[in-house]
């Protein structure tokens, strides 16, 4: 590790291989972080590594599952002058009502929920005055149809910011979240069917991209952002706004 | 560390009350980020201030309840030969009132300053963007348009019509590339506020003491979230309100002690 990393400010992006969360890193590199890209997956997290290292940035890759607390904790350890947690990894899947498992409902609360409370917990200890939590809800937080799980896993991640901006705004650290509508990572991409519907149910009939989202987790995780707290902001496009828009 | 600003460069933006106050610091944040300022008060000496320190801010007096305003204005940006992209509907008035208190003249004011004149000069822009292929409006509403507030009836009602607002035309024009948000200011200390929260105890322990961030907010809090969802960098978002109020509406009375240790 070069010395100069323990003088920026670190923020650590989970899930930072891939889509979102690439971008995040990339737009908090630009702002002068040094980047943590913490994901499970060691091939996608070294390439975003890579990439922004070439650009002339400060990052390194930390391979690790999320919902692993002993991982989490020796990862925040590591770190001298944490200033930023994003929560973005999360995981996705499709199941009819009917289908779906307390299995289901448990693995998808793991991710995208436990792990950010422990991970927020490890780190806000450890965060000076000025600290800043950013969290990945979802618009699908206020209803969509097929994964009821991932919607009460997404609504709960709002309800968790607001809770967590009142026990932290004390030492000053503030907690937001950014909630996307669909944005057009590769994965969704590689789904063809069902694109062009989505499309058409955009207001601008466009999909978000990942640095839509990118930028507003950098408005939140500036150190200027002092007075922004406990917000979900919606990066939907409008989609939600219009009480004609279909889900 | 050294952040970057976010960009409005070559961005022509119309800023209502922009003679003090929170309209004073967005003209400032908008500058410093490249835009031109038509900086809009029905008071002269705050933005011929502001134009006598940048060859950016072209200084437009006027009062929002005037009916030939957008005429005025788009007289300014003719001569300067310049094209409509922001609209920043800022300019407003507060005084707090029991709803018994409060007369059928004091409603109407809260009306024709508070409402019709954000509407009016949105209608105004809407239609000059809707010829350019584009624009963006971020209107200034309040907590008090969000939560029930003390003591607040016509103004608050107010800024609830500000929020619909925000919502309606986000809706209409969403497909006409024109977006439409709203910041919604906490406490902020400006001109407007600055003798209140001196006088007045019950403001000073609601809205400052028992705001989860412990203190007031500053003008510069305020603008910084108007540029942003003003810019490029906020093209996917509309329709939204964003609170800059310390943590205030999200809950109020935060315990003496912190909960963790360290
Ligand atoms: N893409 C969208 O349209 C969309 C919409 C709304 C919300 N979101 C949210 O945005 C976030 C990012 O979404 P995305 O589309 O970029 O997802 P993605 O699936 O493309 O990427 C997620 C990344 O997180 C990593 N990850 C998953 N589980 C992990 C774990 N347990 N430990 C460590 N790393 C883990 C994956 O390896 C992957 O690199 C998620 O929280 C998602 O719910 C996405
Ligand atoms: N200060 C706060 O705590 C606070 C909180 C929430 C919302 N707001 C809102 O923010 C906006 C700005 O507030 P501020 O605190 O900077 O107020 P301010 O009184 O300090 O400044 C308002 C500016 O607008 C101008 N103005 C007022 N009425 C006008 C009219 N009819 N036509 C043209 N110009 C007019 C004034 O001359 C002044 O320059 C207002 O809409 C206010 O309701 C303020």
């Amino acid at each position: 590790m070069p010395m100069s990393e323990h003088r920026s400010p670190t923020a650590i992006v989970t899930g930072a291989g891939a889509g979102i969360g690439r971008a995040i890193a990339n737009r908090l590199a630009e702002d002068g972080f040094s980047i943590v890209v913490a994901d499970r997956a060691q091939a996608p997290a070294e390439e975003t590594v890579r990439q922004l290292q070439e650009k002339g940035y400060e990052a390194r890759a930390a391979v690790l599952d999320i919902t692993d607390p002993a991982a989490t904790q020796a990862l925040i350890d590591s770190i001298e002058t944490l200033q930023v947690l994003v929560n973005n990894a999360g995981i996705f899947t499709v199941v009819e009502f009917d289908k779906l498992t307390a299995d289901d409902f448990r693995r998808m609360y793991e991710v995208n929920l436990i792990a950010m409370f422990t991970l927020s917990q490890q780190a806000s200890r450890r965060m000076p005055e000025g600290g800043r939590i950013v969290n990945l809800c979802s618009r699908a937080a206020f209803g969509a149809r097929h994964y009821a799980h991932y919607v009460a896993s997404k609504a709960a991640v709002a309800g968790f910011t607001k809770a967590l901006a009142l026990e932290l705004g004390m030492k000053q650290i503030t907690v937001n979240a950014v909630a996307p509508g669909i944005i057009q990572t590769d994965m969704l991409l590689e789904r063809k069917d069902g694109l062009e519907e989505m499309r058409a149910a955009q207001p601008t009939g466009k999909l978000g991209i990942p640095e839509d989202i990118a930028h507003a987790v950098s408005f939140f995780a500036d150190p200027r952002a002092s007075y922004v707290t406990g917000q979900v902001l919606i990066v939907d496009g409008g989609r939600s706004v219009g009480g004609t828009a279909a889900f | 560390m050294d952040f970057p600003i976010t960009s409005l460069q070559g961005k022509v933006a119309v800023i209502t009350g922009a003679g003090q106050g929170i309209g004073e610091a967005i003209a400032h944040a908008f500058l410093s980020a490249g835009a031109i300022v038509v900086a809009v008060d029905r008071e002269p000496a705050g933005i011929d201030a502001l134009a006598s320190k940048s060859d950016h801010a072209i200084p437009v007096m006027g009062d929002v309840t005037d009916a030939s305003l957008p005429n005025v204005i788009g007289a300014a940006l003719d001569e300067a030969d310049l094209s409509l992209d922001i609209l920043i509907n800022n300019a407003g008035v507060a005084r707090g009132a029991h709803a018994i208190a409060t007369s059928d003249e004091d409603l109407q004011r809260y009306f024709d300053i508070n409402i019709l004149g954000v509407f009016r000069l949105s209608r105004w822009a809407l239609a000059r963007m809707m010829n350019t292929g584009g624009g963006s409006i971020v209107n200034i509403a309040s907590v008090f348009g969000m939560v029930g507030a003390y003591n607040s009836a016509g103004y608050s009602m107010s800024k609830a019509a500000v929020i619909g607002m925000t919502r309606q035309l986000a809706t209409d024009f969403g497909p006409s590339g024109i977006r439409v948000n709203a910041v919604a200011p906490g406490l902020i200390e400006t001109p407007l506020t600055a003798e209140r929260i001196q006088t007045e105890t019950w403001r000073r322990q609601i809205m400052i003491e028992q705001c989860p961030l412990q203190r007031v907010g500053k003008p510069e809090d305020v603008a910084r979230a108007v540029r942003f969802l003003a810019s490029d960098e906020a093209s996917f978002i509309t329709g939204q309100i964003l609170a800059v109020d310390g943590g205030w509406t999200t809950g109020r009375f935060p315990r003496p002690e912190p909960l963790h240790g360290v």
